[in-house]
């Protein structure tokens, strides 16, 4: 289905420097590698977790450095490949679920014949089928979220930058959301934003540790779980190992 | 197309069809205004419905611009920009199918209400010819321009305000052309004609026998696609530096249309105001159900006219309205008629006669606008004159003021005139009716050889 392979890793970024706005610069000097596999991103907020994610999804350039996505400097062809779900999912709130998976199919180039299906089954993976033909602006927090994730998994991504997807997910909705993460990064790189370490404990295949906008960690959850020690804040490994990493000066706040 | 019809089943381009077609409505039935009267009311031709549509666009073009200035500002409502901007398609791909849907649906709407009037025309018998399509195509084609262009300036000022600030704006930039408009405002003096054109709004319909020219048509097409173009451009501008760059269609629509547009907005409308003759009388096609009546008449009045060295062989309506009549040349050989808006539309045709030998065969040389005086002395005159031929002293068609106040003069000149002997009466019938014809001088004091 793919082209055959011709890049090491499906994200590649080296010193990258990213900025919002003219000044702030909210990720600072990042280099690290993702292949296929699910990556959970975290960090405590104002970490550039959304930054990053936004300039993997295109939306920012970096200031300096360099990021590679699936190997393809042609921006158009780069953008059919990539999924993408923004933290504040904004959305059409006249259309049904199913005509703005459509819309967003071809905006995303999906060739029209294969639309219907592609949106179809789209819906069905994020756990919508029974409402796909209601209006957006009549479906709770955590159905508009699963919208959301339909769309940012319309066009098969190699890449899908999930940006806080579990937000305002019930935990039974978050349980079947792992299954569904485990399954995509069987055959994509899927980089997922969010507070939650319990969800990265149970579907990430990798973890990477984002502070004030530079790389703290990046390995298996295991190796994770592994930095804490009993004295570290948490109520599981993965968390107390999460505390003893950003256990450095340079922490500010009281929480 | 997938998109395209997404965005008209799911966008706001619908509702901006609607509400132009509710406006139109709302202001066409609402008022009893002048659109209503006449032989230029809206529902009577099919390019009076046009051209009445196109006075609408004073009220109807800003309601297009504030809506598609609110359908402009979706993505900054609805906070999509991150989303959208990370799609493969280019932008101006999304751009189409959203002021595609608009400029469907609002063009929709305005073939909607004219058609409307059209029906209403076809069933009051109006003449069917082209005058309204060139007028309604431009017509569409402004409400298209003000919905891309409400939409572009949403996209760059994206405010809740933008919406009803453009449509304010437009509003007085459109009344303030349109009232440039007015004859009666000398707009020579205002601004100069090229310049009041831009505004896709014409002025309210006066003449049914006049439409709107070619070279009208074709400025303003010019222009207002230009000024789509803008619209369109900065709908799908991906930067600042671009957004500039859309100026130029309209820099270049405005450079272009202005020495196309020209000084004249009406030329004569040959469809309907080409003559057709039965016997000695013509008048214009619009008006051809009047033969029946008008040719006897005419064939009467002519036959009492032949007392006249010079008598005149036809009866001519002038197809004009009454306030341009004295603009119309005269001649000796024709008998030069208004069938709107005077004797004729209020007399019976058995009156006919008298108005047609009024004056020896001459028409008043006065409007409402001249003064009273020579008016009332014209009218005495013309009594009189009428008289002469048919025998009888009767009252003309006119403002009772007039009438009442040309009896006693008109009474005084017709025995005057009776006392005279038949050459000397003649002589100064003649005289008269040349007062008529140049309409230089006192037909009163011609009649009467100076005494009164």
């Amino acid at each position: 289905m793919t082209a055959p392979t011709t890049y090491a890793w499906e994200i590649e970024a080296r010193d990258l420097v990213v900025k919002v706005g003219r000044r702030r610069t909210a990720v600072d000097g990042v280099t690290l590698t993702m292949g296929r596999g699910v990556h959970g991103l975290l960090g405590p907020n104002g970490a550039g977790k959304t930054t990053l994610i936004r300039a993997l999804a295109t939306v920012l350039r970096p200031a300096s450095g360099t990021l590679s996505l699936l190997g393809d400097p042609d921006l158009r062809s780069l953008r059919r490949r990539i999924g993408y779900l923004p933290q504040e999912f904004g959305h059409y709130r006249r259309f049904t679920v199913r005509e703005f998976v459509e819309y967003m199919a071809w905006l995303k180039e999906v060739p029209g014949p294969e639309i219907p299906a592609a949106v179809q089954r789209a819906v069905e993976r994020a756990g919508l089928a029974d409402r796909a033909d209601d209006r957006l602006k009549t479906l709770s927090g955590g159905m508009v979220r699963r919208a959301g994730i339909a769309q940012a998994i319309v066009n098969d991504p190699e890449v899908l930058l999930l940006d806080e997807p579990t937000a305002g997910l019930d935990p039974a909705q978050r349980l079947r959301f792992r299954d569904l993460l485990t399954e995509l990064g069987t055959d994509a790189c899927v980089v997922v934003s969010t507070h939650l370490v319990e969800d990265v404990a149970a579907a990430c295949t990798d973890v990477v540790l984002l502070a004030e906008g530079r790389l703290v960690f990046q390995g298996t959850p295991a190796q994770l779980a592994a930095a804490g020690t009993a004295g570290h804040a948490g109520d599981s490994p993965i968390e107390r190992g999460y505390s003893a990493l950003l256990a450095s000066p340079r922490q500010r706040g009281t929480w | 197309m997938r998109a395209l019809r997404l965005e008209l089943r799911r966008s706001l381009a619908p509702w901006a069809g609607l509400l132009l077609v509710a406006g139109a409505v709302a202001v066409l039935y609402s008022l009893s205004a002048p659109w209503w009267k006449g032989r230029e009311a809206w529902d009577a031709q099919w390019h009076t419905a046009a051209e009445w549509l196109r006075f609408l666009l004073v009220f109807l073009w800003p309601l297009t611009v504030g809506a598609g200035a609110v359908a402009g500002l979706r993505d900054h409502r609805e906070g999509t920009r991150d989303l959208l901007a990370t799609t493969a398609r280019p932008t101006w791909h999304r751009g189409a199918a959203t002021a595609g849907a608009l400029a469907i649906c609002l063009a929709l709407g305005y073939l909607a209400v004219f058609a409307l009037g059209a029906a209403q025309a076809v069933w009051h018998g109006g003449i069917f010819h082209l005058a309204w399509l060139p007028t309604t195509a431009v017509g569409a084609l402004a409400v298209v321009a003000g919905g891309w262009l409400g939409m572009g300036l949403a996209r760059v000022f994206p405010s809740v305000l933008t919406p009803p600030l453009l449509a304010v704006s437009a509003m007085v930039a459109l009344v303030f052309l349109t009232i440039s408009q007015d004859p009666g405002t000398q707009p020579e003096q205002v601004l100069p004609n090229q310049v009041v054109l831009l505004s896709p709004a014409l002025w309210a319909v006066r003449n049914v026998y006049a439409t709107v020219s070619g070279a009208v048509h074709l400025g303003q097409a010019i222009w207002l696609t230009g000024l789509a173009l803008t619209g369109f451009w900065l709908l799908v501008a991906p930067s600042a530096r671009l957004r500039v760059a859309a100026l130029v269609p309209v820099v270049v629509g405005a450079a272009v249309a202005l020495p196309v547009l020209p000084a004249r907005t009406f030329v004569r409308n040959e469809a309907v105001s080409a003559l057709v003759c039965r016997g000695p009388a013509c008048v214009a096609r619009l008006d051809q159900s009047s033969l029946d009546e008008l040719a006897p008449a005419a064939e009467e009045a002519l036959r009492l006219l032949r007392k006249l060295p010079d008598p005149p062989t036809s009866v001519r309506d002038a197809a004009q309205p009454s306030r341009s009549l004295h603009t119309v040349p005269r001649t000796p050989d024709v008998v030069l008629i208004h069938l709107t808006g005077g004797a004729f539309e209020y007399f019976e045709p058995a009156d006919w006669r008298t108005e047609l030998v009024a004056g020896a065969g001459t028409p008043t040389c006065f409007t409402d606008l001249d003064s009273d005086r020579a008016t009332v002395r014209e009218t005495a005159a013309r009594t009189a004159t009428a008289a002469w031929f048919t025998g009888r002293l009767t009252d003309l068609h006119n403002y009772r003021f007039l009438r009442e106040a040309a009896a006693e003069p008109a009474r005084q000149a017709w025995d005057l005139l009776r006392a005279l002997p038949p050459e000397q009466q003649l002589r100064q019938v003649s005289a008269a009716r040349a007062v008529g014809l140049s309409c230089r001088g006192d037909q009163l004091t011609a009649l009467t050889g100076g005494v009164l």
